[in-house]
């Protein structure tokens, strides 16, 4: 424990070098998540497009049919 | 010769960046263990810095994939003034976002090492002054782009705002080197390839996290371009959709 303790402690700069990884991680993780989830979204509205639009093109289908 | 337009197909580009973006995703995924713990557990203290230095693993790479990122920018949005590449704006406004990250990563951590080891958070000095206006020029770019209603409109504003800006890449790489400036930021140590002032047991976690950014950069550039142009689609579908039922209302 206390071994563990005195790695984070880092000789007193801890602070500093904890604080620095955890900014990077941070930003890095959220822009990823964020770019992540704006892929879904997308993805998700060009299915729905995709669906309305064969819908749109079957009930044409059916009124044009005999 | 490469003819560069069959690749700004955005089908062609979606087929070819399709395999791409997994194995890029999955190096990063590698990459970043493997450097976090070559760079936390491996690297050995600095002498001067103590285990400051630490910083630099995150703090290097960082600078190195925004000075990247911008020149990546600035090229992009010159090929898209010049040679209307259909697929160069797109990925210029995609990149940018990622630069702007590593930017402000870079002056995030470079402040954090500033104060242990030079007693201070920011000074106004040459280096860091210019990686603000960097920072700045990337959150300029983005709200410029999406700023018009007319989106070729923004991205030819933005674009010329990115090639002005260029001008900033050498001036952060070369401030501490060249201009005779009074600075606290340290001059280069990797890029003296024929002597490098850094010793291996750091320069190899160095390496390895600045492979990590670079597949982040990769990863996340080929994502946003991709979602950019299944975005475009959506657009064009809704506005098809639009234009046909005010067809539909005036036949009736």
């Amino acid at each position: 424990m206390e071994t563990l303790n005195e790695y984070l402690w880092m000789g007193g700069d801890g602070i500093f070098i904890w604080s620095a990884y955890s900014a990077a991680a941070i930003l890095l993780g959220g822009l990823a998540l964020a770019m992540l989830v704006g892929k879904r979204n997308v993805e998700k509205r060009l299915e729905l497009l995709g669906d309305k639009h064969s819908q749109t093109r079957k009930e044409a289908g059916a009124h044009d049919g005999p | 010769m490469i003819n560069l337009h069959r690749y700004a197909n955005p089908n062609q580009f979606m087929r070819l960046s399709s395999p791409l973006v997994p194995v890029a995703g999955l190096l990063t995924c590698l990459l970043f263990p493997i450097g976090l713990y070559l760079a936390l557990f491996v690297s050995p203290p600095d002498y001067e810095q103590r285990e400051t230095v630490r910083i630099m693993y995150v703090h290097v790479p960082a600078a190195w994939m925004a000075l990247l990122s911008y020149t990546l920018m600035a090229v992009f949005s010159a090929v898209a003034l010049i040679w209307r590449h259909p697929l160069a704006n797109v990925m210029a406004r995609s990149v940018a976002p990622i630069g702007a990250s590593f930017t402000l990563i870079c002056l995030i951590t470079g402040s954090l090492w500033g104060q242990p080891t030079w007693g201070t958070w920011w000074v106004w000095d040459a280096r860091l002054t210019s990686v603000l206006i960097l920072f700045f020029l990337f959150v300029g770019y983005l709200v410029l782009y999406g700023a018009f209603d007319d989106v070729a409109k923004g991205a030819r504003a933005a674009g010329l705002i990115a090639i002005v800006g260029f001008i900033f890449v050498p001036i952060i790489k070369f401030s501490v080197d060249l201009l005779d400036l009074r600075t606290l930021h340290q001059g280069a140590s990797v890029s003296k390839l024929s002597s490098p002032a850094i010793h291996e047991s750091m320069m190899w976690p160095l390496m390895v996290m600045a492979a990590a950014y670079l597949c982040y950069l990769i990863t996340f550039l080929l994502l946003g371009v991709r979602t950019e142009i299944m975005a475009a689609r959506v657009r064009a579908g809704q506005r098809m959709r639009a234009e046909k039922g005010i067809q539909r209302g005036n036949s009736e």
